[in-house]
């Protein structure tokens, strides 16, 4: 089945191409035979009339000396006027014999039938001579045709091949880049494996070293354990020297202190009752000075005593003096202040539109009789309005005739004074 | 702790050391918020004078509501001269200031010599000197007054400023609207316009020269502008719609108003010199009646973009514009006192419309006028009266509330419907 296919279809292109490639050729030979034939009916008729034809001419002598040497004179002439010559010649001559004509004219039968014979085979030769020229020429131009085909043929085969040989080169170009990528690859993988290998070496390596470092730290500490544990013991054994030495040291310090001690207790028993002894002397003497010393300060505190006593009273009566005047002096100050504000305050006009929070302070300055002798701004307001209404106002209130009615020795306290004008406070 | 203790110690020592050299001190905190007594005694003067100059001051002086002239029936006496007065007996009638004077012809006019004396503090405050021609008599009595008020109050007097205002007169077809000119005591007054066609919102140029105004004597509404001595002027727009509510900035060289042109009502600056107009107020809602900060730095205008009319005001710095007033559902017509610190404007309270002043450190507001009819208040240049309209008898007229709300008048105007008032700047 499957052998089948691949010979079936290459078959019929075959087949095929020979179609497109006889088809042709054999169509033109028909017609060129159909051509010859045609030609050769047509030109039959023509023949006869050229005789100047080397070969009709020919002909004729070959009859001429197979037969005859009387009628060549007459036959000696051009071909295109042989029958009439001849019939010409031939009229008179039955005249001179009977039988000399019946011979001649069946001579000149025999001669007619010759020729025409001779024509006939003339004309038989000249079909097959065309023939074969006709055939030669199909023959030929089969051959030709023939040759072409198998020239574009080969040229076509020749293609092919070029092409196939391209085709084969290029699978050979690819499949030698196809190689030399895997080359590559191989060699890229070798590279890599190497390197892979180079690393793994080196990790081993580097593993190896690791491993003899740690082997070797190990070594190291367990050397330096063993050191340390030497020196442990060394270090304990020495204490243990040392602590031997000590406590032999100590024991023998101990004794030597308790003999000390001993001394020691004995004098101190001694010193102890000395410092008795003295002690109690001085105790009665102390006790003396101190019965002697509580008599004295009694009696001073009792002389203190006295003498505050005795400022206090003196005190209590300044006090009750000055509180006295005190309240004097303020109900004084008072009352006079009271006139004042109010009849300052009768006469002040607070001017238009000042902002609630304006304030200013003025001192002023009275006579003895309670006339305004200045008044001067200490705090102004920032508003000259203001602060020349409140002049206005006190100026307008004065004079404060009632100084007059304040004790004399009050009076100084109150010639000068402040009048703070703040209207906010109240409004 | 010792350490604390011991500096405690000095420190009230030197308290009581401080106390001790310290006077007595006595508290004022009550007074008279009443205006202040002055006498103005009438002047020298003859006879057949036009005008009574004493008077005048008196009532400029009256009218600012600072002063509580003394009756001239009181007068015991008339001192003309500083070296007349006898301080004893007028400082009896508890006057506090007294002003005397006199006239005398000279070869081109009047010479008139006043003084002012503190009969509180017994002395000479003022003494002037003026010279004049008949015709100038009330102006020298503003001017004088002026002179008064400032050495008093250290407030600058605004007497000798003018007021515009527009007034209505007939009925229905017959309506003649006219531009008036006065003196700040509403006399002296001078038609600079008339129309059948109503006038509106006059605006006092800074220079005191100029008037802006809306006329809408072609039919529909312009802004114009005219001199106001030779009546020259001209028309400066005239844009589909609204033109309304010219407001001139403090240089004088640009014009604020509210202009429709664009939609509904926005504030348009307009530069005098070429004309050009800048938009600075964009939205959905009417924005309106916009005024300058004596700064010049930003604008008071009226915009119900939060529903009801409120005042906004718009800096021309940040280009922004933030509200103002929230006492109450109508705050409008929006003018700064001059020194910046307080805004004028119309707030309606359950009593109606009227004039009110708005803190603006603390947004306080407080209503000036009894009135309940207010319209268009105008601040004086001295921010110590507002001039707004009213409603008195079925007819506009004119009145004025200093900026404390404690005294009010009405100006004495011409007969008609009187509206729209507006204070000019010192004209100096």
């Amino acid at each position: 089945m499957t052998e089948g296919k691949p010979y079936n279809s290459p078959g019929n292109r075959q087949r095929s191409k020979s179609d497109v490639g006889y088809g042709w050729p054999l169509f033109l030979a028909v017609l060129l035979h159909l051509l010859i034939v045609g030609f050769s009916i047509i030109s039959l008729p023509s023949l006869k009339e050229t005789p100047e034809s080397s070969s009709i001419v020919q002909a004729t002598l070959v009859s001429t000396d197979t037969f005859t040497d009387q009628a060549q004179q007459p036959f000696e002439q051009p071909t295109t006027d042989v029958a009439e010559e001849s019939q010409e010649t031939t009229l008179p001559d039955p005249g001179p014999t009977e039988q000399a004509s019946a011979l001649a004219e069946e001579e000149a039968q025999r001669q007619r039938e010759a020729e025409e014979e001779a024509q006939r085979q003339r004309e038989a030769e000249e079909e097959a001579r065309r023939q074969r020229e006709a055939e030669e020429e199909a023959q030929r131009q089969e051959a030709e045709e023939e040759a072409r085909r198998q020239r574009e043929a080969e040229e076509e085969a020749r293609r092919q091949r070029e092409a196939e040989e391209e085709a084969r080169r290029q699978r050979e170009a690819e499949e030698e880049a196809r190689r030399q990528r895997e080359a590559e690859e191989e060699v890229q993988r070798q590279r890599e494996a190497e390197e892979e290998a180079r690393r793994q070496r080196e990790a081993e390596e580097e593993a190896q070293r690791q491993r003899e470092a740690e082997e070797e730290a190990q070594r190291q500490r367990e050397a330096e354990e063993e050191a340390r544990r030497q020196r442990e013991a060394e270090e304990e054994a020495q204490r243990q020297r040392e602590a031997e030495e000590e406590a032999q040291r100590q024991r023998e310090a101990e004794e030597e202190a308790q003999r000390q001690r001993e001394a020691e207790e004995e004098a101190r028993r001694q010193r102890e009752a000395e410092e008795e002894a003295r002690r109690q002397r001085e105790a009665e003497e102390e006790a003396q000075r101190q019965r002697e010393a509580e008599e004295e300060a009694r009696r001073q505190r009792e002389a203190e005593e006295e003498a505050r006593r005795l400022r206090e009273a003196e005190e209590a009566q300044r006090a009750a003096q000055a509180a006295a005047k005190a309240r004097q002096a303020e109900q004084a100050s008072n009352a006079f202040k009271s006139i004042v504000r109010n009849a300052v305050e009768q006469s002040w006009i607070i001017p238009q539109s000042v902002p609630d929070n304006m304030s200013a302070t003025l001192t002023v300055r009275l006579g003895p009789s309670g006339e305004v002798l200045a008044t001067t701004v200490v705090t102004s307001s920032g508003d000259g309005r203001f602060d020349r209404s409140a002049q206005q106002a006190v100026e307008q209130a004065a004079p404060f005739s009632e100084l007059r009615d304040v004790p004399a020795e009050f009076q100084r306290n109150l010639r000068q004074f402040n009048l703070r004008f703040a209207p906010g406070d109240i409004r | 702790m010792s350490m604390f203790r011991k500096i405690g110690m000095f420190w009230v020592l030197c308290m009581l050391t401080s106390m001790a050299h310290a006077n007595l001190t006595i508290e004022i905190t009550r007074g008279n918020e009443r205006a202040l007594p002055i006498g103005v005694v009438p002047f020298e003067q003859a006879n057949n004078l036009p005008e009574d100059v004493a008077q005048i001051i008196q009532d400029d002086l009256e009218r600012s509501g600072y002063f509580d002239p003394l009756q001239r029936s009181a007068m015991f006496e008339q001192p003309t001269r500083a070296d007349e007065v006898a301080f004893g007996p007028w400082r009896s009638l508890d006057v506090r200031y007294l002003v005397v004077g006199n006239i005398e012809e000279i070869a081109d006019g009047y010479r008139i010599s006043s003084a002012l004396m503190d009969i509180s503090g017994q002395r000479q405050m003022l003494s002037e000197s003026v010279t004049t021609q008949g015709e100038g008599l009330r102006g020298a009595a503003h001017y004088l007054s002026d002179r008064i008020f400032e050495a008093i109050t250290d407030i600058r007097g605004a007497f000798s400023t003018r007021i515009a205002y527009v007034t209505a007169n007939g009925v229905g077809d017959n309506m003649q609207f006219a531009l008036h000119v006065a003196d700040s005591d509403g006399r002296n007054n001078q038609e600079i316009l008339s129309s059948d066609q109503p006038i509106l919102s006059p605006a006092w140029s800074p220079d005191g020269e100029k008037l802006a105004y809306v006329s809408f004597e072609s039919g529909r509404p312009s802004i114009y502008v005219q001199q106001v001595a030779s009546g020259q002027r001209v028309a400066l727009t005239s844009f589909d719609g609204i033109n309304s509510a010219p407001a001139w900035s403090p240089d004088g060289k640009r014009l604020a108003m509210s202009l429709s042109k664009d939609g509904q009502p926005e504030i348009y600056m307009m530069a005098l010199a070429d004309r050009s107009l800048t938009r600075i107020t964009n939205n959905s809602s009417i924005d309106t009646e916009p005024s300058w900060a004596p700064d010049g730095r930003s604008l008071l205008f009226t915009s119900d973009r939060s529903g009801g009319p409120q005042i906004y005001r718009y800096s021309l710095n940040s280009q922004s514009s933030k509200r103002l007033t929230y006492t109450g559902n109508y705050n409008a017509r929006g003018r700064f006192s001059p020194d910046g610190e307080d805004i004028f404007l119309i707030h309606r309270s359950s009593r109606g419309y009227q004039v009110a002043r708005q803190e603006l450190s603390s947004n306080r507001l407080v209503v000036l006028s009894d009135s309940t009819q207010d319209e268009s208040p105008s601040v004086a240049p001295n921010g110590s009266m507002v001039i707004f309209a009213t409603q008195q008898g079925g007819n506009g007229v004119l009145s004025a509330v200093s900026a404390d709300g404690r005294s009010s008048f009405r100006l004495p105007s011409p007969q008609g419907d009187v509206r729209e008032p507006a204070w000019s700047p010192f004209m100096d």
